[in-house]
């Protein structure tokens, strides 16, 4: 069985609405087994419309399933028709979207009995998203009707038999081809001529196109909807002459056709050095016919010769939540809803988990943006929003609108600023462009949607007007932020609240957002929150920065709504546009995965210290497998949410939670020794790490003696070495020292000094190792 | 596993001098459970035990080792202003007890709750204190650290919790119903009066 709905559980199991169906819920009215149903209301119209759920992830593409479910009409109700259809999203579909009745089109259903709907059906292996609805067929009025005992069983799985996780290793240290053979009529020599490591590898030569070499089948061993880590390590051969670009790539045939995708990218081989070519997860996101997947290896051009070896193909497992950790919206109860930005991915299962555990409120990343939902004018497409809208309704999630007017013209039709000029015919025309873009998405969504970014980013305090003079600007001046605010106020239910959202309001831009703020207060135009966004680096803003920003703001605007609304905190300095952690198959290093932590652990603390004043905090994504930083600036591995590419908790997540997990937490300093002469006496520091985690990078930054008693006197102190004194990463339950040589001559025996030793480590754990009535 | 390092650092300071009985810091009060409410500061006495006969024990500082993202701890005992606290052999006395004083700034330290903090918020931790042992009386006009310092910084760590809560309903009526009260009744008398 792959799913079941019987919703005795007294939930929906994450059945939405589809279609204008009101949503359902669950009624112990009706059951066609145990006690339970879910109950829905057709749209006015009677059919086409009923309950339904995301299959994403769920169904998996090429195989083949039997989904029934029983369907009952509510007492009263005139008999009509029925159906199961999954609404598919696929490119080979006219349009992108397909609706594939599931059984027979019409069932007959009535008030005095349970009929069953559904039967076999082969998921595409194009699909991109798969959403199963029940509906009625026929009638033309609103009817109600119950739900119950939705099975979803697998008849038979992708084509290629069963799935095989046990991976490839190729070594060729057994004088064998291990499996390889050749695409095109090279020949393939194992030899002791070369190896990376061992005595042998694989020699390919005489090649007779750039895509000749060495292929291995991949039969069962890379399974659609599966991920793979993958690594070989290349040469080119004796006979090369130049450097070469080489790549791994996958050939898959599904019933006829064959098909070619790059597996890990061009890579460039300079002659005489083996170098790795790998990457640390790969989507195997196609069905093939059996036997008819291979990994080969190519070049871009050429057909030099070139060697493997030490070819790695493993199997990664599908991630599974950690259910055993704090959920993060529920250790903040006491201070304000924590929330996430989404798309349609999380919306099912397992980051859906993920995301309902530790979350209690949501914002569409990208499916609410002017381009998303009105990509030409007047024709508004809410699918996608719609489907996040309902799974927050089904989780008691907080829903939060991103964005109606976005100052810089991002994610932005050209047809929204007309003509681009500021002549009064088009200001007319971007004025109703707004106003009618802003009517119909506010309506749409009406209360379901708590607060709207009404205008995002106008602040830039470069200009002296302190606004962005953007595309909207450019037309209408600033009267475009008037203009929008006053039609989401005209047009929001009454209670929305209105945002002005930007980023650096910690820093250079805060001024700047006083004074428009101000200026919006002073002309009465209507507003009521501040969104700071808070894309944050490993190295800016500093905690302190969001704490002065919402207290100016709360001082200045008493009432004034204010949340942090896009926080993440990225791995690389705000300054650095080129590093990649991820290059040449690396990763973030540990180090700075704790140092993130502590930063996140002083950010959470500041924010702790503005209860009453915060009402939201909500992160821009919530695991590292989907983040925007991943592609800005620049193309790259970034780290920065709580949870990471698997999922799992993260030294940010501990930073935010508990800060008593994080690597190093437990640091303490001992006086290890006194000894030597007063002239010369010897004191010698020592840090010992607690059991958590290494206590990365710590230094000791200073050394003071304060004298307390006693004659007069100026001990002289000579550190190890100029300060910072490095300690260095000090394992769990380590310890590391360091020397400091003081000449105490002059001070009596009796004299008595308070010590401050401030040290540092993951560069946000600090503190002061202080001892007072210290003798010499 | 932190005790236990602080376990060994205490039997090596005790072995130098052949004692059988320990050194013992107890928190007042001794469970280390206080109760503070927020932005407002809370702390701990102490009752310093040296049994010893041949050596003096010195109090040098704390420590607390927990999560202070609820508030923040301030060390009363490495304050340059702190008294010099020697348990020992005569003239000193082997026990020392010092209650919590926020306004000298005495006793082991204070939690300085956040303003923020939730109420019924539990912050929980260990206070490490830390020590030094002599084999001549830090007070001795003839002592010297270069040859009588034993061990120049041992550790002691007790559990302390620290419970946000705000004033009880009835000490609120004592601190505001009882002079509202005592307004209305003064104001009935006046009525009366008339």
């Amino acid at each position: 069985m792959v799913a079941q709905y019987d919703f005795e559980d007294g939930t929906t199991q994450g059945w939405g609405s589809f279609n204008g169906a009101s949503t359902p819920f669950n009624s112990t009215a009706a059951a066609n087994t145990g006690t339970h149903s879910l109950l829905t209301s057709t749209n006015s119209g009677g059919a086409s419309s009923g309950p339904s759920i995301s299959l994403n992830g769920v169904l998996r593409p090429g195989a083949s399933y039997q989904i029934t479910g029983y369907v009952m009409l509510t007492a009263g109700e005139s008999p009509t028709s029925a159906n199961f259809t999954i609404k598919r999203s696929d490119p080979s579909c006219s349009g992108g979207t397909c609706f594939d009745t599931i059984g027979a089109f019409q069932v007959p259903v009535s008030a005095s009995g349970w009929a069953q709907i559904g039967g076999s059906y082969t998921v595409s292996t194009t699909e991109t998203a798969l959403l199963l609805y029940a509906q009625l067929v026929g009638p033309s009025t609103q009817q109600s009707f119950y739900l119950d005992s939705v099975v979803i069983n697998q008849i038979s799985p992708p084509p290629g038999g069963p799935q095989d996780n046990s991976g490839i290793t190729a070594n060729f240290e057994d004088g064998a081809l291990d499996g390889w053979s050749s695409r095109a009529g090279s020949t393939l020599t194992n030899t002791a001529q070369d190896a990376h490591t061992g005595l042998r590898s694989l020699l390919v030569t005489g090649r007779k196109a750039a895509f000749d070499g060495p292929q291995i089948s991949v039969n069962n061993k890379m399974y659609n909807g599966s991920q793979y880590s993958i690594s070989v390590w290349v040469k080119l051969g004796p006979s090369a002459i130049q450097a070469d670009t080489i790549r791994v790539s996958l050939q898959v045939t599904l019933a006829g056709t064959t098909s070619f995708h790059t597996v890990i990218g061009n890579t460039q081989i300079p002659l005489g050095t083996w170098v790795n070519l790998s990457i640390p997860k790969y989507n195997m996101a196609f069905a093939y016919d059996p036997g008819q997947a291979f990994l080969y290896v190519e070049s871009n051009s050429g057909t030099q010769d070139f060697s493997i070896d030490d070819f790695q193909l493993t199997f990664i497992p599908p991630p599974q939540i950690q259910t055993n950790i704090p959920s993060i919206f529920q250790t903040f109860s006491a201070y304000f809803p924590v929330g996430a930005e989404i798309d349609s991915s999380d919306i099912s299962g397992v980051h859906a988990q993920l995301l309902t555990k530790h979350f209690n409120s949501v914002v569409s990343g990208n499916d609410m943006k002017w381009s998303s939902v009105e990509p030409t004018k007047g024709n508004f497409t809410f699918t996608a929003a719609d489907a996040q809208v309902s799974f927050a309704q089904d989780n008691h999630l907080l829903f939060r609108g991103h964005n109606l007017v976005w100052a810089n013209g991002s994610q932005t039709p050209s047809y929204a600023f007309g003509d681009g000029t500021n002549s009064p015919a088009n200001q007319a025309v971007v004025t109703a462009n707004i106003q009618e873009h802003i009517q119909n998405e506010v309506t749409h969504f009406g209360n379901k949607v708590y607060a709207w970014d009404v205008v995002n980013e106008p602040i830039d305090p470069s200009q002296p007007d302190c606004l962005a003079h953007g595309p909207f600007y450019n037309v209408l001046g600033k009267s475009y932020i008037d203009i929008a605010l006053q039609a989401a106020r005209q047009f929001a239910p009454p209670g929305t609240q209105l945002f002005i959202n930007d980023y650096n309001t910690d820093s250079n831009k805060l001024s700047c957002l006083v004074t428009v703020l101000q200026d919006l207060q002073n002309r009465s135009i209507p507003f009521d929150g501040v969104g700071h966004q808070e894309h944050n680096h490993i190295d800016f803003p500093s905690p302190a920065g969001i704490v002065n920003a919402v207290n100016t703001i709360a001082n200045l605007f008493p009432g004034l709504h204010q949340e942090i609304t896009e926080l993440d905190v990225s791995v690389y300095r705000a300054s650095d546009n080129t590093s990649n952690y991820g290059a040449n198959g690396g990763t973030v290093p540990p180090a700075i995965l704790a140092e993130q932590g502590w930063l996140y652990e002083q950010f959470f603390t500041g924010l702790r210290q503005l209860r009453g004043k915060l009402d939201a905090v909500t992160f821009w994504g919530f695991a590292d497998d989907d983040t925007w930083l991943d592609s800005f600036p620049i193309n790259r591995l970034d780290m920065p949410l709580p949870f990471d590419t698997g999922l799992q908790a993260k030294p940010a997540y501990w930073g935010i939670v508990d800060p008593t997990q994080l690597p190093g937490f437990g640091l303490s300093f001992t006086i290890a020794s006194k000894a030597g002469p007063q002239n010369a006496r010897v004191w010698t520091i020592q840090a010992t790490n607690g059991n958590v985690d290494t206590a990365y990078a710590t230094q000791i930054l200073g050394f003071t003696l304060t004298q307390v008693a006693g004659a007069a006197c100026t001990p002289v102190i000579t550190p190890p070495s100029s300060y910072p004194v490095l300690l260095g990463d000090i394992p769990v339950n380590g310890s590391a020292n360091a020397s400091f040589t003081i000449d105490f001559t002059g001070c009596a025996s009796l004299a008595r000094f308070a010590m401050s030793v401030p040290w540092r480590s993951a560069t946000y754990d600090t503190g002061t190792f202080a001892l007072g009535n210290q003798f010499r | 596993m932190k005790r236990m390092t602080l376990a060994v650092l205490g039997a090596a300071a005790f072995a130098v001098c052949a004692q059988a009985d320990p050194v013992t810091i107890t928190l007042l009060p001794a469970s280390g459970e206080i109760v503070g409410q927020p932005g407002q500061p809370i702390g701990w006495g102490f009752t310093l035990t040296n049994p010893s006969p041949d050596d003096w024990v010195v109090l040098t500082g704390s420590e607390f080792l927990g999560s202070q993202v609820y508030g923040t701890y301030v060390d009363y005992l490495s304050l340059a202003s702190a008294p010099l606290y020697v348990a020992g052999p005569a003239p000193e006395s082997s026990t020392v007890t010092q209650a919590w004083d926020p306004n000298l700034l005495l006793g082991v330290g204070a939690f300085d709750v956040n303003a923020t903090t939730p109420t019924d918020t539990d912050i929980s931790g260990n206070i490490v204190i830390h020590y030094s042992v002599f084999s001549q009386d830090p007070n001795d006009p003839n002592f010297d650290p270069d040859t009588a310092t034993l061990v120049p910084d041992a550790t002691i760590s007790t559990s302390a919790m620290i419970t946000v809560t705000t004033p009880e309903p009835s000490l609120l009526a004592s601190l505001i119903g009882l002079p509202l009260l005592l307004l209305g009744f003064a104001r009935w008398r006046h009525r009366l009066a008339r």
